[in-house]
């Protein structure tokens, strides 16, 4: 019988240094860029950190069992595009719709890679041209309108103090939590990505938890997108393409392995909360949003070589 | 009487377990162009089907590069943007003037190459997944080329790569087209006679026992993405020379183009099975696709859906077969 209490945790000796540069990097920009500390920026940052930390918790609990889903970004971008068109009519008709839309969605992808044995990567990189195609195709360009009261309702703040981003992040840390490392599903997840046959043996159904995998990780990006929608306050059929690679990025800079296993909620945090200050800092300096594209293109793939580097740095330092 | 029967289902057998899948495609291919000339008499028409050629010629030659790769194990998503990146630097630094046409197309190439050895790279020796390896490149390459271009495509291909890529040969053969054609034979030479194409072969079905019988894997996997980029910068300069100027927006296309020609043509992921003949048919069955669903004037994003469509329940009914 699988017991849900929290096995004992190693120190993690990158989770100190990601936080240390991440604290690191802020203290360098509240001295060096004077806009850096200005409330209505400090604001800007948690207000854009919750939704990347959205996506990046659902990315995790998909990369803690061995899958991925590529169709994140596409999906998210879908959510807004329902939400622009339908919201005006009903704002509850809309959050059904999408609700519908994303499980549809999320359901697909978990059936065809944990019960039929596809291919993580190429399921949802279809289901992830299907989606742009389908919003495009409802939504071809930027528009729509949401309304004001949901808005203020999403964002909603009090002194200028986001209360709205703050309560969803919280409410996310506490998930992300719980959900990993206070639940037997969280146990059982643990067990298939770091053996899934291993797993089977010991009577886990392993199709039917990465199916829950999914649904889960379909349920942040549903908030997600109904987080988007109100921030841009339209429909934009693009708004979601950066989020696929960033929510991976932040995920394995927090300390996820792409190959399962292995997940820190906390971690995942303070990876988000990186690829948010670079966004941020870049913004600030007045740098093209391109130069971030490649900037941000490189650090994902310096951080995924991370696992192999640290093992090489450890031989030559101690020796095979 | 009986016996002949037998002797001709058993040798329809053989041949099907012989050329199975590639027998599938392209019978796919026979029946596609059948019912479409029956909804659309105008498919089979004689300008329609130089534009198919045309067409698949352009995207074939990435196509044949993503199947180097999908045979070797791996996956390239970012062919789109290498197509991408060539076409707007070539159009670029050509100016127009046919001094450049070759020494540019061949730093072009070149370009591709080093992309391709990026990739490889990252892939194999720093252990990063081939999707998002690839997928972060693309997110660089197209961040390169929206800072080098700021939105805007400067100059234009070079007359001669324009003439090239427009020439007609024998009144109904695009040049491109035979060009495409040679290579694939050539591949198809490479594939089933040569140690490298049996390289290929034996590290996408398994690399562990590949690496055990004393083949350097790294070094297969990477030669297959470098010549992925080259032949994706080729579809670049092709695409360069047929449109006659650059444009911002095919980056995708090319990505989700180049996978589903293969998969259609009987290239699975990551078993190691494939055939550049294949690519080739599927790669038309992709264009006749395309120009059917021009010809029921369904927009781009539909054809994005059918896109996505085509590769999961080609993947599906290819993963049945082999059950």
């Amino acid at each position: 019988m699988l017991s849900a209490k929290t096995p004992r945790r190693r120190f993690d000796l990158a989770q100190v240094g990601l936080a240390i540069s991440v604290l690191l990097t802020c203290f360098i920009s509240l001295c060096l860029i004077p806009q850096f500390k200005n409330p209505e920026n400090l604001t800007n940052l948690i207000v854009r950190l919750t939704p990347l930390y959205s996506v990046a918790l659902g990315q995790g609990l998909v990369m803690l069992v061995g899958a991925i889903d590529l169709s994140v970004g596409a999906s998210i971008s879908l959510v807004t595009a329902i939400a622009s068109i339908l919201m005006s009519r009903s704002i509850a008709e809309a959050i059904i719709m999408c609700c519908a839309a994303i499980f549809a969605i999320s359901l697909f992808n978990g059936i065809f890679v944990g019960k039929l044995n596809f291919n993580p990567f190429i399921v949802t990189l279809s289901t992830m041209y299907v989606i742009k195609g389908i919003t495009l195709y409802i939504r071809p360009q930027p528009g729509g309108v949401i309304p004001k009261n949901y808005i203020d309702l999403v964002l909603g703040r009090w002194n200028n103090i986001p209360i709205g981003p703050i309560f969803y992040l919280l409410f996310l840390v506490a998930i992300g939590w719980v959900v990993t490392y206070k639940t037997i599903y969280g146990r059982k997840m643990f067990a298939i990505g770091g053996e899934k046959k291993a797993a089977e043996y010991m009577g886990i159904d392993c199709s039917r938890y990465m199916i829950i995998s999914y649904l889960l990780s379909g349920a942040f990006v549903l908030l997600t997108g109904l987080y988007m929608a109100a921030r841009i306050g339209c429909g934009d059929p693009a708004v979601g393409e950066p989020y696929t690679l960033d929510s991976i990025g932040a995920a394995a800079l927090g300390g996820t392995l792409l190959t399962g296993g292995k997940i820190n909620p906390l971690g995942v945090l303070w990876g988000s909360l990186a690829f948010t200050l670079i966004n941020n800092i870049f913004n600030l300096l007045g740098i093209s949003i391109y130069y971030q594209y490649v900037f941000k293109g490189i650090i994902i793939v310096f951080v995924l070589a991370i696992p192999l580097l640290s093992t090489k740095m450890k031989e030559i330092v101690w020796g095979k | 009487m009986g016996k002949i029967i037998q002797l001709m289902t058993y040798s329809f057998q053989k041949i099907l377990s012989r050329f199975g899948s590639l027998l599938i495609v392209y019978v796919t291919l026979g029946v596609l162009l059948g019912l479409g000339g029956l909804l659309k008499p105008h498919l089979l028409s004689l300008g329609s089907l130089v534009s198919i050629c045309r067409w698949s010629s352009i995207l074939g030659l990435a196509a044949i590069g993503q199947t180097l790769v999908m045979i070797s194990g791996g996956i390239d998503i970012s062919v789109g943007a290498v197509v991408f990146l060539v076409s707007i630097l070539a159009s670029a630094l050509m100016k127009g003037q046919d001094t450049l046409a070759l020494p540019i197309s061949l730093a072009c190439l070149g370009i591709g190459v080093l992309c391709g050895l990026i990739n490889g790279i990252g892939v194999n020796l720093l252990k990063i997944p081939p999707v998002v390896m690839t997928l972060s490149l693309s997110l660089i390459l197209n961040g390169i080329v929206w800072i080098y271009t700021g939105g805007v495509t400067y100059g234009g291909p070079a007359p001669s790569l324009v003439k090239f890529a427009g020439k007609v040969i024998l009144g109904v053969f695009p040049l491109p087209f035979v060009v495409w054609l040679v290579i694939a034979l050539f591949f198809i030479g490479v594939m089933r006679l040569t140690i490298l194409g049996r390289l290929f072969h034996a590290i996408g079905n398994n690399p562990v026992a590949a690496h055990y019988s004393g083949v350097n894997v790294p070094i297969a996997s990477i030669v297959g993405y470098a010549l992925c980029g080259l032949f994706s910068a080729a579809t670049g300069l092709s695409l360069l020379g047929y449109l006659n100027m650059a444009t911002l927006r095919f980056s995708d296309i090319y990505t989700m183009g180049s996978i589903a020609a293969a998969v259609i043509g009987g290239t699975s992921f990551f078993t190691g099975l494939g055939t550049i003949s294949g690519t080739i048919c599927g790669t038309i069955i992709m264009r006749v696709i395309f120009n059917l669903l021009l010809m029921f004037q369904i927009p781009e994003a539909g054809r994005m859906v059918a896109n996505g469509l085509i590769i999961l329940v080609v993947v599906a009914l290819y993963s049945l077969r082999r059950r």
